[in-house]
């Protein structure tokens, strides 16, 4: 878990340092940044959005009668989650 | 030709586009809407058939959410529903574009119901609707303000733009394949998610907005 999360660190620190290098030769700023957010959003969303389906499709199996209500609620649940992702696209929209 | 007619220049009216492709929209609805009244009959035809589901389908969604006055906010849900549903649909056809996927016809729909559901709120209520703002216990009042104040706020923009970003990302998302990637057939998966975003979208919007109906006019025992 630590080694996991070290390891993603030390990649988000070198993103920066490149983003640093980047910002200093182009003068019209790089897209580095939105762009990595864009990343994190992404996987998180991604994440996020399984442990919904999962527990949609274990209630469904455990219970099928209740499975138009329960498609129903995830349905809702992955379109809300979705909406965090869009925000940070909302950013990069505006960026460039 | 048109850019002439209209006295500006092509620039500024592929500015205008969202104004136009709504105005498509509405313009189909209202004729679909006036022709079909005109032959409404007790043995309903194919395309009334349709309707009746869809109107049926919305107030089954009213009564769960709202309770046994959703029938009164059928209008408003309505509308909305099929404007944004068929504004999502015209926009995957391959050369029209999407009234929704500018950010301003979405704030439009978005503020629409944001002032809708308050003024139902204050009618229901009158002005103790604002002590819905304070939270359960009165004590905890000076933290719930803030709290809820920032989350009413947070309603239309977070309707606004989730149905900007998800129907307009779509088209973004297949320009960059069409432009820079040049791969013929890429799109064409993102182009069904697409799809299925178009319809989803639209029953997300009006799901939301019958919660945030029901919270206000809701009473508490």
């Amino acid at each position: 878990m630590y080694k996991f999360l070290s390891l993603v660190g030390m990649f988000l620190v070198s993103g920066v340092l490149l983003a640093a290098e980047g910002h200093a030769e182009a003068a019209g700023g790089s897209f580095f940044g939105p762009a990595m957010a864009m990343a994190v959003a992404a996987g998180l969303c991604g994440l996020g959005q399984g442990k919904a389906t999962m527990a949609a499709c274990e209630g469904i199996a455990r219970n099928p009668a209740a499975g138009g209500a329960i498609r129903t609620a995830m349905i809702i649940g992955l379109a809300l989650i979705e909406s965090l992702a869009l925000y940070v696209l909302l950013v990069v929209f505006v960026k460039t | 030709m048109l850019a002439g007619i209209l006295g500006q220049d092509a620039h500024t009216l592929a500015l205008w586009d969202h104004v136009f492709a709504a105005i498509i929209v509405f313009t189909i609805l209202g004729t679909m809407s006036l022709v079909l009244k005109s032959k409404l009959s007790p043995i309903p035809g194919g395309f009334q058939q349709l309707m009746e589901v869809i109107v049926e389908g919305l107030l089954d969604m009213l009564d769960d959410n709202i309770g046994e006055q959703g029938k009164k906010y059928l209008p408003l849900v309505g509308t909305l529903a099929l404007f944004i549903f068929v504004a999502n649909f015209l926009g995957m056809v391959p050369s029209f574009s999407a009234a929704t996927g500018n950010f301003n016809t979405t704030v439009a729909c978005a503020l629409i119901v944001f002032i809708y559901y308050n003024y139902q709120g204050l009618k229901e209520h009158g002005l103790g609707y604002f002590k819905h703002f304070l939270g359960p216990v009165p004590a905890l009042a000076p933290i719930m303000l803030p709290i809820e104040i920032i989350s009413h706020m947070s309603r239309p923009f977070s309707l606004a733009v989730r149905l900007f970003c998800n129907i307009s990302g779509e088209h973004l998302v297949s320009m960059v394949f069409y432009t820079q990637l040049f791969a013929w057939l890429i799109p064409l998966p993102i182009m069904c998610i697409g799809l299925f975003a178009a319809f989803l979208q639209a029953f997300i919007f009006i799901m939301l907005t019958m919660v945030y109906i029901g919270g206000a006019i809701a009473h508490e025992h």
